[in-house]
């Protein structure tokens, strides 16, 4: 990753975790060793630097908006750190966090719901000054002069972000704005503060195609002005595109890509950002690319896959890119669903219940007099696997009655340097 | 791609759009007035309204003074000279009723307020801040609230004394958890609103969150508990003073009348129980259909505001 000054740096994320606890009934909870948590995000590190525009790229449910709301601290890291122009906020709260939340905001995807339904947009866009009011000096001003120059400042903050007629629009409330000036308004809430840092998450996603080049193109005017920086999130890789410097791509909690958006679009080294890439639709219909889209679904963040977390679905796998027992066991489930391959392995290794995983290991405890025969249809099954599965198995064997199939053990990942990008992926290491 | 705004999103704007929750409730009920509920809630507020006329102008309405015993034979029956007819004193029986429209509503409004004042804030401090201090409020809260509303005010009423202003303390504890509840659930649906993590994001502290972006959406649930616990606290109210425990004689008051009349319904004297009766069935009554009608016209808007 390219370094410019580090004086610059407005956010650095230290291999920051969020893990959120899974809810169960408190018999299950007492009877349950270890407690299960959703591991939203599980290692990420990156910083951004003054005026730059760092877009987070990923699925739904990759945690990036954990992400974003961790960096402003309205969720709490479970380790890992955060700094804020050299600050360390990972700990911090009361009084000072929330003084130092005038230099960092956010907005959220939903203009509608980001607004309180009961209070008037003017209202709504001075009320930081209110809350803040001590640090604007308001103890030297009589509560009248505070409120004009809190008037002034709202109605040029609305004129600035384009929600004109700004006198009328002061008292409507936000039921009867639209949507793209329910986001104007949002904007210009974040932007009365003057911050350092935007968080923006989907913030344009839910507007009309029009409305949003308007409002992206609204967001680099003030980036412009007032040398702002964003942290800017989205699933939307064409929205990224037209307003990032660099990215970083995000897969089930991980970054598995940062670098440039220029050279990643050009040439994505990881095959998660391949694949995501493909999926952006090519407005030429003689351009048409072969999709190689990812298989299956997000995997469970509760259990996230072992070594690269994106093996199960990646088309370029590896044999060492952590294969492990319950991989083998999805796959058969996958197989024995499917009558036509199945036919009768069902008798033979069915149900998938009774396989046992442990780690490196898939165990079956066979019916009588079958076990032989159950190695076979072990064997017959690989033989349809995914290569680099079916190469990661050490062996098959049996111990009395039981089949228990061991993988090797995975190579260990590290983030890699590749050119001015950094990538997480076994390919490049 | 466009989002395509649903047909309906458009309806909850459209309902939602007015300032405040009290204006949403008013335009509601002016839109919904052919249906059901809208009957039932204009049918309580004239009742409603008609009880508090009454009870501001009892003076003038009222043929004699409430107090004064005539010295015909006492229980007369209905006549144009005493259009209820007198009670066991010889009081005129339809001054009292006026007057004790005076007291009951004095009772309520001191006792409904007074619950409201107190449930409403711990409601909304409790929801918000959860915690430890949450637990323990529900604890203390549904131990009051699983105690029998009469017995508890009983309780309270033998404890403080007679008269209107301890009746009325009497009553706003049966009712600080009713409020408590209310706020305390809506609270904890508003508080996962996006606008509250936005205001915490602008570095507002809990008491400002809990003031400018959650109170005034809570306050939306606030007028059916309202009306329906007020109706309840009438019937309470004229219980306490059946029970001896209310208010002191000779203050006109319908339980209390009806407490003094019933020993003469075997003599055939029906009018000095019957008149209180209905005052306390007609308030009450119309207050229920107010808290219903409210219940069903603003409870969809809490779903539609929700999804």
């Amino acid at each position: 990753m390219a370094q410019p000054e580090l004086g610059d740096e407005i956010l650095r994320l230290d291999n920051l975790n969020v893990h959120f606890p899974v809810k169960m009934p408190f018999v299950q909870r007492l009877l349950q060793r270890e407690k299960a948590v959703v591991h939203a995000v599980d290692g990420v590190s990156f910083s951004i630097h003054s005026g730059e525009i760092l877009g987070l790229v990923g699925e739904s449910g990759c945690g990036k908006t954990t992400v974003g709301k961790a960096s402003v601290r309205l969720l709490n890291p479970t380790s890992g750190r955060i700094f804020f122009a050299g600050q360390d906020i990972s700990k911090i709260g009361g009084r000072s966090l929330r003084t130092l939340r005038r230099k960092m905001q956010i907005i959220f995807q939903d203009p509608h719901a980001s607004l309180n339904p009961a209070m008037a947009i003017g209202r709504a866009i001075g009320h930081p000054l209110w809350i803040h009011g001590s640090e604007f000096g308001i103890q030297n001003l009589s509560s009248t002069v505070f409120r004009e120059r809190v008037q002034q400042r709202v109605l040029s903050t609305m004129r600035e972000v384009g929600l004109t007629p700004e006198e009328q629009l002061y008292d409507k409330f936000p039921g009867d704005l639209s949507g793209g000036q329910k986001q104007r308004a949002v904007i210009a809430r974040a932007l009365i503060l003057e911050p350092d840092l935007l968080v923006v998450d989907e913030g344009v996603s839910m507007l009309d195609m029009s409305i949003r080049a308007k409002v992206l193109e609204l967001m680099l005017d003030l980036k412009r002005q007032h040398g702002l920086t964003y942290l800017f999130i989205t699933h939307d890789l064409a929205t990224a595109k037209f307003i990032c410097d660099r990215l970083a791509i995000m897969y089930l909690g991980r970054i598995v890509e940062i670098g440039p958006a220029r050279d990643i679009y050009a040439d994505p080294k990881h095959p998660y950002t391949k694949a995501l890439l493909q999926v952006v639709p090519i407005p030429d219909p003689d351009k048409r690319k072969e999709k190689v889209l990812p298989r299956g679904e997000v995997p469970d963040a509760v259990h996230p896959p072992a070594g690269c977390r994106f093996h199960p679905r990646c088309p370029a796998v590896l044999p060492s890119c952590g294969w492990e027992g319950r991989d083998f066991v999805d796959f058969l489930d996958e197989h024995l669903s499917d009558p036509k391959r199945a036919g009768d392995d069902e008798l033979v290794l069915g149900p998938i219940e009774n396989w046992r995983t442990n780690g490196l290991v898939a165990s079956l405890e066979a019916k009588p007099l079958n076990i032989e025969e159950a190695v076979e249809r072990v064997k017959a099954v690989l033989a349809e696997a995914p290569i680099a599965m079916a190469q990661a198995i050490e062996s098959v064997s049996t111990h009395k009655r039981t089949v228990i199939i061991h993988f090797r053990p995975p190579n260990e990942l590290r983030q890699t340097q590749v050119g001015d990008r950094i990538v997480e992926c076994l390919l490049y290491q | 791609m466009g989002i395509v705004k649903p047909a309906e999103a458009e309806d909850t704007e459209k309902l939602v759009r007015s300032s405040s929750s009290i204006g949403t409730i008013l335009n509601l009920l002016l839109q919904d007035r052919r249906t059901l509920a809208g009957v039932l809630s204009w049918v309580g507020i004239g009742v409603l309204v008609s009880f508090v006329v009454i009870a501001i102008f009892a003076y003038p309405l009222a043929p004699y003074d409430p107090q004064r015993i005539f010295l015909t034979p006492p229980n007369q029956p209905p006549s144009l000279q005493h259009l209820m007819g007198t009670d066991d004193l010889g009081r005129d029986l339809f001054s009292r009723m006026l007057y004790g429209a005076r007291t009951s509503l004095e009772i309520m409004t001191i006792g409904v307020f007074l619950a409201l004042a107190i449930g409403f804030p711990i409601g909304l401090v409790s929801g918000y801040l959860g915690g430890k201090l949450d637990r323990v409020l529900v604890l203390v809260m549904d131990s009051v609230y699983a105690f029998p509303g009469l017995l508890l005010a009983a309780m309270v009423a033998l404890f403080l004394g007679k008269g209107v202003f301890n009746v009325g303390i009497a009553i706003t504890v049966i009712y600080v958890p009713t409020y408590f509840r209310v706020t305390r659930n809506q609270t904890l649906s508003v508080r996962e609103e996006t606008y509250v993590d936005a205001a915490r994001a602008l570095g507002a502290g809990n008491w400002t969150v809990i003031w400018s972006y959650i109170a005034y959406n809570v306050l939306i649930s606030i007028p059916v508990v309202f009306s329906l616990s007020a109706a309840d606290a009438i019937l309470t109210a004229a219980g306490l003073s059946f029970l001896g425990l209310g208010l002191e004689r000779p203050t006109p008051d319908w339980g209390l009348d009806l407490s003094d009349a019933q020993k003469f319904l075997t003599s055939g004297v029906w009018w000095s129980s019957f008149f209180p009766g209905v005052m306390i069935i007609i308030l009450t009554v119309g207050l229920s259909f107010l808290g219903e009608g409210l219940n069903d016209i603003v409870n969809p808007l809490l779903r539609k505001e929700r999804a």
